[in-house]
C-alpha cells in the first residue's frame, strides 16, 4: 500500500529436482495447454500471419508484508494473487514482432508493447475455466498487439538507408521440461509482526533517529509455463526477509540513511538475533554520521571494499553485461561493452561468471537463484570474464551479434520483454591480498599520488532499480585514512564519473569476498532477485566530492521524548 | 488502497458512477413551458432523516497522542515569533477495509486492509493572508496535498507522536516557504478581484462519537461472489464480470489548535456488479449496478443480488442489439439518478465556494447571486446532515466536516434564484463563513465539496405526465422520437478557464421514445453541453425521487456524495455518438465451459 523496496513477487531461491507434477499444477497446466492450442491453430486475424510461438505463464504469489516502526505495526497486510502473462510472436524466428522501441517520443508504443506481455489478473480459485479465460483474453490483446508492431517494424526497416546485420529475433533452442520435486516452504510458526516490533523497538534508543522503518516480508511465487515448442516448468521460490532503515540529519542539516537486509535460509525463519543486531549496527552508525566531519574533496585511490566492491561491481557491469541489443532503431542505447567481445575489459587474473544454480555462497542465500528464467529456459552457469577478456554475455532468447544462443539469463520480473540480466554474478580474482596489507597498498598509492589521506569506502547507497544507470550511488559509509593511520567516519562522499574503463586500473583486490544481495525494482514493480560476490577494489584514480546540496535544516521542535520499552 | 485518486488531477472534476435503487412521491401545478397546457401536479414524498447527534464519547488513546503533540509542536512553534503558525491540525483516519472479488463464478480477489492516515495541516502568516493563500499562475499541483504519512495502528503514544512530529515539521518547514512565495506573488501581481480572506474564524467543534469496528464474514463473502458471479458464464459474449464487496469502518480523528476535539465513526459497505462486452462494431460496453448502505447487513440479500446480476446481463445483451445513436437535438427526460448526476456535474461543482475566488477558475456563478439562474420552480440545497432520503442511504452523511466545522444544510438555489455556495472555511466575496464543507481525502488539502446534493421541485408531476408532455414537444418540433436517459454512471466537467466551460456525463442506458409510447434501447450516446443553457431550459420535474450514491473525484481527492432528484424534463438537448474504440472483439469465441482437462479440445 505504500512505496516499499521489499514488495515482491520474488523469483527467488528455487530449490532444484525434478519429478511430474502432480493435482492442481497438472489442472493448471492441462488448462494452459488447452488454450494455447487453441491461440496457435485457430487464432488469425484476416490478413495477418499466426503466431509462430506463443508462451504462457501462470503466476501465483502470495505475500505477508509487516512494516512497523518504534516497536508498533504500520501496516500487517496478506495478500494472494493469480496473474496470467502471455507471450506471442508474430512473423518468423529470423524477424518477428519483438526487441523494437518505434518511436518512443511519438506515441509512447514501447509502454503500450510492455503492458500487452504484462501479468493481468487471474481467478485464485483452481477454476481451469478461469485461467482459460484470463489467457484467452490476455491472447488476444496480445496477438493483435504483435501483429501491429510486427507491421510497423518491417515498415520502419524498409524505410533504413543502411540495412543492418541480420542478427534474428528470437533464438533456436531445444524444448525443455522443468518440474521441480520437492516445493520449497517457508518456515512455519514465524510471527512476522513480532519480529517486526522487536526489530523496530530497536531504535527507540537512539534519539538521534529521526526515522525509522522495519520490514518484514514473507512470500511464495509459484509460476507456471507452457510453450508452443513444447517446453514447460514449474517453479516455486519462497523468500523471508527483513529491511530495516533509519535516517536522521547532521548538525548542517544533510540528510543521512543507513539500511540492513537480513534475508532468512531456504525453508528457515528470519534469523532474529542478526536482524537485532543488524538494527543496533546501522542505529548506530547513522549517530556517527550524524557527528561526522564532512567529506573533503578528493582525487587518487580509493578502495571499495567488502560490500561496495560488490556494489561498485554490479553499478558498472550488472547492466553492460547484458547481452540483449538495444531495441531495433535505438541503437544509440548500446551498452559500454557491446563491441568488447573477446577483448580485455578487466585487468589480467580476473574471471567473472554468473550462476543462477547456486542457491547459497559461504552459508548465505542468494537471491538471484533459479531455476528456469521468464522465457522457460533452465538457468545455466554463464562465463563472461576470462584472464580480463570479455567471452560472454548475459543472454536472454534474444540473440546478438556472435551470440546466438540464451544462457538462462533471460529476467523480466514478469513484465514486459525478458531481457539478459544479472541473477548471481561472481567476481574472482587472482593475487588477493588480505585486508590490513590492501590498506597500507591503498596508503602507499595515496602518498605517490601527493595525497595526504586516503579513502576507503565501505558501502555505497542502496539501489532499488534493475537497471544500474550512468551515475554511481554515494557513499553510504566511507573512512578517511589519514598519513598516520587514522581511520575517520566522513559523510556526504559522491563519487563523480565512474565508468566500466575505471576497472581496468584496478590496483589491488581482497583475498576475502563479500556478497551484496537485493531485490531490484524492475520497470514494472515486480522484482527480481540479485546478488553480487566480489573481492574488495582498490581503484587508481577516483573523484570524491562533498556533498554540497542545499540542505532542510533540522526540525525546529525537539524530538518527543521516548519511553525505551514499547506500549504493552 | 480502494478509491485512491491519481495525482495531478486538479482541473477536471470527475465523478465517478455508482448507484442504487430509488423509490418515489408534489403539489401545485407544474408551471407549462410557453404555450402549452400545465402539467397535473402529483404529490412529492422528500422525507429527510436527521440523526440525533451521538457525541460525547470519551477521548480514544490515538486522539489524546494527537492532542498532546499538537499541543507540544504549537508551544515550541510559538517560540517562533512572527515565524509561528496560528493554525495546526491533526487529522487521522483509521480505516478498516475487506474487499472481495468474484468472476464468472470464481474467486478473483479477497483482501483485508488496515491503516491509520495522518493528514498535517500548518498556517503561517494570519487569517487576512496565510501560505496556503493560491498562487496566481501558478501550476504546482503539489501545493492540493499534504505530506502524509502513516501512523502505527496500534496505540503506542511514543510511535504516535514521533511519526506526528517529523509529518508538522515538514508541513511548517513547507508554510514558510509558502508564505514568502505568496506574498512575493502578491506583491509581483494586480490586485485580485476578491480580496477575501484566507482562513475563516469559526467557532470550534467537540464531537466525539465511539470508534468503528469492521464486522465482515470474508468467508461468507467470497462464497456469495462466486456464486453471485457464476450466473455470467452462461454468457459467452461478455468480457468481463465482476461481482464485489465492498466494507469499511472508518473512523476520523481531528483536533486543531484552536481547541477542536472531534471523533467520528462511519461504516460503509457497497456491492457491485459488472460486466462489459463490445458490440460488433467495437464499441465497448458495461453496466455497473451499485448498492450502498452503511452496514453489511444492509446489503441485498441473496435473491436481491441475483435480480441485479440478471439485470446486468440482460441490459448489456440488450445494448449489444441496441442501434448506435444518431446526432440528435430536442426534449428529453432525466430520470432521477441520471438528472441527481447532471445536477452533481454541472450545477454542483460550480456552486463549490472555493472556485469564486479562484481567478483560474470560470467562476460560472460568481457574479449572479441573488439572480435566477434555473427555473422559479427549482430548489436545490446541499445538506451533510441528512442520512437518508425517503428511507434511502445517503453516501455524503457527516456530522462534522475535515475542518472540525459542523456539517450543515446549503440553500444554493432558492426558486430559481442563485443564494449561496458549499464553504469551507475558505471565505469567498459576500461569504465570509464555512457551512460545514470542507473535504478531503487523506494525503490532499481541503476545499469545498458537495455532500448530499438535493434537487427539491416545489412543482411536481407524474412522471406518466412528463412523458406525456415530451411526447407532445417531439410532435410540435416533428421529430420522429424523444430521448430518455435512465442510467448515467458518472462524467465529469470542466470549470477553470482554460478550456469550454462544458460537462460532459457518461450515459449508459438511453431510450428513444416514440409518438405511440414505444421504448427503444440506443448505445454509444455522448451527452455535451454548457451549464447555464442546459439548466434555463428544465421544464418540469417528476415526483419520483431517486438517489445516486457514488464517490466524487477533485482537488481534495476521492470523497463520499449523493445527488438526489426526481426525474427531469429538459426542453433541449443536444447528443452525438460517442468516439469509439477501434478495438476488435476477440478473435476466438470464450473458451467453452465444458473444457476438457488437457490435451486438444
Amino acid at each position: 500500500m505504500r512505496a516499499r523496496r521489499l514488495a515482491a513477487l520474488g523469483l527467488l531461491a528455487p530449490l532444484l529436482g525434478a519429478a511430474e507434477p502432480v493435482g492442481q499444477d497438472e489442472k493448471i497446466l492441462a488448462a494452459m495447454r488447452s488454450e494455447l492450442s487453441r491461440s496457435t491453430t485457430e487464432l488469425v486475424l484476416p490478413g495477418a500471419p499466426k503466431p509462430y510461438y506463443v508462451g504462457y505463464w501462470v503466476v501465483d504469489s502470495s505475500e505477508r508484508s509487516v512494516e512497523a516502526t518504534l516497536g508498533a505495526v504500520v501496516s500487517d497486510e496478506t495478500s494472494r494473487d493469480r496473474a496470467v502473462k502471455v507471450e506471442v510472436r508474430v512473423g518468423t524466428p529470423e524477424s518477428d514482432n519483438s526487441n523494437f522501441a518505434g518511436n518512443l517520443a511519438a506515441d509512447g508504443d514501447f509502454v503500450r508493447e510492455a503492458e500487452l506481455i504484462s501479468p493481468t489478473p487471474a481467478p485464485l480459485d483452481d477454476d481451469d475455466l478461469g485461467v482459460r479465460r484470463a489467457l484467452w483474453l490476455a491472447t488476444d490483446g496480445a496477438y493483435k498487439g504483435a501483429v501491429e508492431v510486427l507491421e510497423r517494424k518491417r515498415a520502419a526497416k524498409r524505410s533504413e538507408v543502411a540495412s543492418k546485420t541480420d542478427v534474428p529475433s528470437f533464438s533456436t533452442e531445444k524444448p525443455a521440461t522443468t518440474i521441480e520435486h520437492d516445493a520449497p516452504k517457508l518456515a512455519a510458526g514465524g510471527d512476522p509482526a513480532a519480529l517486526a516490533r522487536k526489530v523496530s523497538a530497536v531504535f527507540r534508543s537512539f534519539p538521534e533517529v529521526q526515522r525509522s522503518d522495519v520490514h518484514v516480508l514473507e512470500t511464495t511465487t509459484k509460476k507456471r509455463f507452457v510453450s508452443s515448442e513444447g517446453s514447460s516448468a514449474v517453479e516455486t521460490a519462497v523468500f523471508a526477509g527483513v529491511e530495516v532503515t533509519c535516517s536522521g540529519q547532521a548538525e548542517d542539516g544533510m540528510p543521512l540513511e543507513r539500511t540492513a537486509f537480513v534475508a532468512a535460509k531456504i525453508g528457515e525463519p528470519i534469523p532474529e538475533a542478526a536482524a537485532l543486531s543488524e538494527a543496533k549496527r546501522i542505529g548506530k552508525e547513522l549517530v556517527e554520521l550524524v557527528h561526522a566531519p564532512l567529506v573533503e574533496d578528493y582525487a587518487g585511490p580509493v578502495l571499495f571494499e567488502g560490500k561496495a566492491a560488490a556494489q561498485l561491481v554490479y553499478e558498472l557491469l550488472g547492466e553492460a553485461l547484458s547481452g540483449t541489443p538495444a531495441p531495433e532503431g535505438n541503437e544509440e542505447l548500446e551498452g559500454p561493452l557491446a563491441r568488447k567481445l573477446g577483448r580485455r575489459v578487466l585487468p589480467k587474473g580476473f574471471t567473472v561468471f554468473d550462476d543462477p544454480t547456486l542457491r547459497t555462497w559461504q552459508g548465505a542465500p542468494l537471491l538471484g537463484a533459479y531455476l528456469v528464467d521468464d522465457e522457460g529456459m533452465p538457468s545455466t552457469r554463464a562465463p563472461l570474464v576470462d584472464d580480463g577478456r570479455l567471452t560472454g554475455f548475459l543472454m536472454s532468447r534474444t540473440p546478438r551479434e556472435g551470440v546466438l544462443h540464451s544462457n538462462g539469463h533471460g529476467r523480466s520480473g514478469l513484465v514486459g520483454w525478458a531481457h539478459g540480466r544479472v541473477g548471481n554474478l561472481f567476481v574472482e580474482a587472482k593475487g588477493g591480498l588480505p585486508r590490513s596489507e590492501l590498506r597500507r597498498r591503498l596508503a602507499r598509492a595515496a602518498k605517490d599520488e601527493g595525497e595526504s589521506a586516503a579513502l576507503v569506502i565501505t558501502e555505497l547507497e542502496p539501489r532499488t532499480t534493475a537497471t544500474s544507470g550512468d551515475i554511481v550511488p554515494g557513499a553510504q559509509v566511507a573512512y578517511r585514512i589519514g598519513a598516520d593511520g587514522k581511520e575517520t567516519l566522513v559523510r556526504g562522499a559522491q563519487i563523480a564519473d565512474l565508468s566500466v574503463r575505471d576497472l581496468r586500473d584496478v590496483l589491488a583486490t581482497g583475498s576475502e569476498r563479500a556478497l551484496y544481495g537485493f531485490l531490484a525494482e524492475s520497470q514494472g514493480g515486480l522484482d527480481v532477485g540479485v546478488s553480487v560476490v566480489a573481492p574488495s577494489l582498490l581503484l587508481e584514480d577516483v573523484e570524491v566530492r562533498g556533498q554540497k546540496s542545499p540542505n532542510k535544516r533540522a526540525p525546529v521542535v525537539p524530538k518527543p521524548p521516548m519511553d525505551p520499552a514499547p506500549a504493552k | 488502497m480502494p478509491r485512491r485518486a491519481p495525482p495531478g488531477t486538479s482541473p477536471f472534476v470527475a465523478l465517478c458512477a455508482l448507484v442504487l435503487a430509488a423509490c418515489g412521491g408534489s403539489s401545485s401545478p407544474v408551471r407549462s413551458a410557453e404555450g402549452t397546457a400545465p402539467l397535473p401536479a402529483a404529490p412529492k414524498r422528500l422525507d429527510l432523516t436527521r440523526p440525533e447527534a451521538s457525541g460525547g464519547a470519551p477521548e480514544a488513546p490515538l486522539l489524546a497522542a494527537l492532542r498532546e503533540e499538537l499541543a507540544r509542536n504549537v508551544a515550541e512553534l510559538g517560540k517562533q515569533g512572527k515565524d509561528a503558525p496560528y493554525f495546526v491540525s491533526y487529522e487521522s483516519i483509521d480505516e478498516s477495509t475487506v474487499v472481495v472479488d468474484g468472476s464468472f463464478g470464481a474467486l478473483s480477489s479477497s483482501t483485508a486492509d488496515r491503516s491509520r492516515s495522518l493528514d498535517v495541516d500548518v498556517r503561517v502568516g494570519d487569517h487576512r493572508l496565510d501560505s496556503t493563500h493560491r498562487l496566481r499562475g501558478d501550476w504546482d499541483a503539489t501545493r492540493d496535498f499534504t505530506r502524509a504519512a502513516w501512523l502505527p495502528v496500534e496505540d503506542d503514544r511514543d510511535a504516535i507522536k514521533t511519526v506526528a512530529w517529523l509529518t508538522t515539521h515538514a508541513e511548517y518547514e513547507r508554510a514558510l516557504e509558502d508564505l514568502l512565495k505568496v506574498r512575493a506573488n502578491k506583491q509581483i501581481l494586480v490586485e485580485e478581484e476578491d480580496d477575501s480572506d484566507d482562513f475563516s474564524a469559526e467557532p470550534v467543534a467537540t464531537f466525539r462519537e465511539a470508534p468503528v469496528t469492521l464486522d465482515v464474514d470474508r468467508a461468507a463473502w467470497e462464497a456469495k461472489v462466486r456464486a453471485y458471479s457464476a450466473p455470467f458464464s452462461k454468457h459467452p459474449e461478455l468480457l468481463e464480470s465482476k461481482v464485489t464487496l465492498q466494507a469499511s469502518a472508518e473512523t476520523r480523528f481531528l483536533v486543531t489548535s484552536e481547541g477542536a476535539s472531534v471523533q467520528l465513526g462511519r461504516t460503509h459497505a457497497r456491492f457491485e456488479v459488472m460486466a462489459s462486452t463490445t458490440a460488433d462494431d467495437g464499441e465497448r460496453l458495461e453496466r455497473l449496478e451499485t448498492v450502498d448502505v452503511p452496514l453489511v447487513s444492509g446489503l441485498p440479500d441473496d435473491r436481491t443480488a441475483f435480480e441485479l446480476v440478471t439485470r446486468v446481463i440482460d441490459d448489456l445483451l440488450a445494448l449489444r442489439k441496441a442501434p448506435p445513436v444518431e446526432p440528435y437535438a430536442g426534449p428529453a427526460i432525466l430520470d432521477g439518478r441520471a438528472a441527481g448526476v447532471f445536477f452533481h456535474e454541472i450545477f454542483g461543482h460550480r456552486a463549490e465556494g472555493h472556485r469564486q475566488k479562484d481567478e483560474e477558475e470560470g467562476q460560472t456563478f460568481s457574479h449572479v447571486v441573488g439572480q435566477r439562474v434555473m427555473p422559479a420552480f427549482l430548489n436545490v440545497f446541499d445538506d451533510p446532515t441528512v442520512s437518508s432520503l425517503n428511507g434511502i442511504p445517503l453516501n455524503g452523511y457527516y456530522p462534522v466536516d475535515d475542518e472540525a466545522i459542523v456539517g450543515k444544510r446549503a440553500a444554493l438555489i432558492d426558486r430559481g434564484v442563485l443564494t449561496g455556495f458549499l464553504m469551507s472555511r475558505s471565505p469567498a466575496k459576500g461569504f465570509p463563513r464555512s457551512n460545514g464543507h470542507g473535504r478531503r481525502e487523506h494525503g490532499h488539502r481541503v476545499v469545498s465539496r458537495q455532500a448530499n446534493l438535493v434537487v427539491d421541485p416545489d412543482q411536481t408531476t407524474s412522471p406518466e405526465a412528463l412523458k406525456r408532455r415530451l411526447l407532445e414537444e417531439v410532435l410540435r418540433q416533428k421529430l420522429p422520437y424523444g430521448l430518455r436517459f435512465h442510467e448515467i454512471t458518472g462524467g465529469y466537467t470542466n470549470t477553470t478557464r482554460y478550456g469550454s466551460q462544458a460537462f460532459k456525463v457518461l450515459p449508459v442506458m438511453v431510450y428513444r421514445i416514440y409518438p405511440d409510447g414505444r421504448e427503444e434501447l440506443v448505445r454509444g450516446v455522448d451527452l455535451e453541453g454548457t451549464p447555464l443553457a442546459a439548466l434555463a431550459r428544465i421544464e418540469a420535474a417528476g415526483n419520483d425521487f431517486e438517489v445516486f450514491n457514488g464517490v466524487c473525484g477533485a482537488e481534495s481527492g476521492w470523497v463520499p456524495v449523493s445527488a438526489s432528484s426526481p426525474s427531469i424534463l429538459l426542453g433541449q438537448i443536444e447528443v452525438t455518438r460517442k468516439e469509439k474504440s477501434h478495438d476488435r472483439p476477440p478473435l476466438l469465441p470464450a473458451p467453452p465451459a465444458a473444457a476438457p482437462t488437457g490435451g486438444t479440445p
